[in-house]
């Protein structure tokens, strides 16, 4: 049986080696186009100008910047004021050129613009919150009002306040940031409280730039030439109160004449923990308060328990990761990230900081990494999974059969089998 | 029997049982090694159509507008150009993006594009642009050859301005040399010093500071280059002087520090 199978048996060998040649040399091939592939999708999604060569940005992450609504030098951004995401994650931004409100995609993409009601349009919007009813509630400082809109622009309801600098709302609260305080109203605009006067004493404000409601309702407040952030219930009591750094307004009028002071509390805080002057702020996913230091170029994060120092992150300057006078910051809690209102550098720059999550870290992560390009590996991910758990129950079951029919025969003839078998190979 | 596999030895009947039959495939596919790298392949092509129609779909792929400062300069200059701009300063300012965005082929040809159908004798646009384009490819005497050329072609067209008379004449004289004169004498510092010809390079910051005193960042640079050549009191002196208009100036301060002057 042997000599009639052998020139078969090396027809067959022969064969089997050359396909194993040619399969190898497809496959090298293969691997090398793929390599070249993925080489030229990385290079084209990789932007030009990556940041971080040699800048120390505290451990900042850029992540991407949006400069305007198209290449035109004129839809260009100039002197952003607020950058605020949406729950899908779209970010509507205000600066101080357009006057009108811009949207655009998590990724950067322009999708239109709003600038209110025709009869009615919005003077100068500048700070922006969404509420948790998906209504956008907007700061129009020069007409001394608040005004709600929904997301196509449609007017939903307005109600004045004066001066309104900065606004943040909630389930059952909104809190417009003014000039000489702040007011704690409820859903349909009627004042629950009014805290505040302007000046530098204990109780007053100059200029609340930043507002932000915490899940449980805490009121946090940056009363920013006064250089202090607090914190307040919904009822408008005080928790806490820190000085952040020297005030901004050391001149005033005493007498009729402008007098030099320096408030009381006013020392410098520990190295590095000193603010120039907070603007906006946000509460991450941590809960921690997230200030935009607009003189000092950077995103201070501070304990919301207390108001004591965290850390700082982000330098002076204009290249991505950098900030020029920032002047508001938001956060985007399903894509762990911030929008920063890069004010003399025109844009807007989404960036992480590290600790922001609140979750485990590898968690965050792999979520962080699936709001970047990563995520378009997430389907042939799925479709290899899916295709190892069906290879794997596939084989499984050939096995579990296999193991079945073993037992089966094994209680007939072994040499019969044994001849069942010979002869099955011998048909191959 | 005429397609059959490769020898196989008798195996037990519970090993082989479940394996699909190598009668069921035909030619080279008979081998299970070569089966297998035919999945393996398939398997890639697949993987990697999936991943670039993912991409697609996730928006990964689309185009959505600047993200770096690098590209946003790049897409911002290109509009103006697109806009029919004739402007050859426009066309420097495209150049000079593509070029920090490092983006050289495609500079090279904006350069040659640009030769082709504008005049830069005034400014040296053109010129200026293939100095920066050879230094950032590290030509460096390629590049203090190209800023020496549009030195002489700027200074000559000074010239022939003074020369000409008239209201021309009195427009030079109140302009002065063109900014890009001290444009390529910086460019032209810059490769002396990538040379590591520093004598030449504080010659090439003198040029320039006589026409801009207040320049603190070229005061600290020729200050560094100062160093270099040991020059510690005029180091000092230009570290110093830069200080005066930036205070924090780190590069400054850690130039003091690094001859051991206190600021």
């Amino acid at each position: 049986m042997s000599r009639t199978t052998r020139p078969e048996e090396s027809s067959a060998t022969v064969r089997s080696r050359r396909g194993r040649r040619t399969l190898t040399v497809i496959l090298i091939l293969l691997l090398l186009t793929l390599a070249l592939a993925v080489n030229l999708l990385v290079r084209l999604i990789t932007p030009a100008g990556l940041p971080g060569r040699d800048a120390d940005l505290g451990g900042l992450e850029w992540v991407r910047s949006i400069y305007g609504m198209s290449d035109a030098p004129e839809d260009q951004l100039s002197r952003a004021q607020a950058a605020v995401p949406d729950s899908g994650g779209q970010l509507w931004v205000t600066d101080g050129e357009q006057g009108r409100i811009m949207r655009f995609t998590p990724d950067g993409q322009f999708q239109g613009s709003l600038s209110g009601p025709a009869d009615a349009p919005l003077l100068a919007p500048s700070r922006m919150a969404f509420g948790p009813d998906g209504l956008l509630y907007v700061c129009d400082t020069t007409s001394d009002a608040i005004r709600v809109l929904d997301r196509g622009g449609n007017e939903a309801g307005s109600f004045n306040i004066p001066e309104p600098v900065s606004v943040a709302v909630s389930e059952d609260r909104i809190v417009v940031g003014a000039v000489a305080g702040f007011a704690i109203l409820d859903k349909k605009g009627q004042p629950i409280k009014i805290v505040g006067s302007r000046g530098k004493g204990d109780g007053q404000f100059d200029y609340v730039h930043g507002v932000a409601i915490g899940e449980d309702g805490t009121i946090y407040i940056a009363d920013s030439f006064n250089n202090r952030l607090s914190a307040w219930d919904g009822d408008g009591n005080r928790l806490w109160m820190v000085r952040t750094g020297k005030p901004a307004n050391g001149a005033e009028m005493i007498d009729g004449k402008l007098t030099v002071t320096d408030a009381p509390d006013a020392e410098e805080g520990a190295e590095g923990s000193s603010l120039q002057l907070p603007l906006g702020i946000t509460l991450d996913g941590a809960g921690r308060i997230v200030v935009a230091d607009m003189f000092d170029c950077t995103l201070a994060v501070f304990n919301a328990k207390d108001g004591s120092f965290v850390g700082r992150y982000g330098a002076e300057g204009e290249d991505d990761g950098e900030f020029f006078y920032p002047v508001s910051v938001s956060y985007d809690s399903g894509r762990d990230w911030f929008a920063v209102a890069d004010s003399i550098n025109n844009r807007v720059q989404i960036v992480r900081i590290p600790g922001s999550s609140g979750g485990a870290e590898p968690v965050s992560a792999v979520r962080r990494a699936l709001t970047g390009p990563l995520r378009a590996c997430v389907p042939p991910l799925v479709l290899l999974i899916v295709v190892l758990a069906v290879t794997l129950v596939v084989r499984s079951r050939r096995a579990r059969a296999a193991g079945q029919k073993s037992l089966n025969d094994s209680s007939g003839n072994s040499d019969f089998n044994h001849a069942v078998a010979y002869t099955d190979r011998e048909s191959l | 029997m005429s397609d059959a596999g490769p020898p196989v030895e008798p195996t037990p009947q519970r090993e082989r049982a479940p394996q699909r039959s190598s009668s069921q495939y035909t030619g080279i596919f008979r081998d299970k090694v070569v089966r297998v790298m035919a999945y393996v392949a398939a398997g890639l092509v697949i993987a990697f159509l999936v991943t670039v129609v993912s991409a697609l779909f996730t928006g990964v792929l689309v185009p959505s507008g600047p993200r770096t400062v690098a590209e946003k300069d790049v897409a911002v200059a290109a509009a103006a150009i697109e806009a029919g701009s004739t402007d050859a300063a426009v066309w420097g300012r495209y150049m000079a993006t593509l070029i920090a965005a490092e983006q050289y082929s495609r500079a090279q040809g904006v350069i040659d594009d640009a030769r082709a159908s504008l005049d830069d004798s005034a400014t040296a646009e053109f010129t200026i642009a293939e100095a920066r384009l050879h230094y950032a490819k590290g030509r460096y005497e390629d590049a203090v050859e190209a800023a020496e050329a549009a030195q002489k072609q700027i200074s000559e067209q000074y010239e022939a301005a003074l020369a000409g008379g008239g209201e021309r004449a009195r427009l030079a004289r109140l302009d002065g040399l063109h900014a890009n004169h001290g444009a390529a004498a910086l460019i032209k510092a810059y490769s002396y010093e990538a040379l590591g010809e520093w004598g030449k390079a504080i010659e090439q910051f003198d040029a320039y500071l006589e026409s801009t005193p207040s320049a603190a960042d070229i005061l600290i640079d020729r200050g560094l280059a100062k160093i270099e050549t040991g020059d510690t009191p005029g180091a000092e002196a230009d570290l110093r002087a830069a200080l005066a208009f930036l205070p924090d100036d780190r590069e400054a301060l850690d130039g003091l520090a690094s001859i051991g002057v206190t600021p």
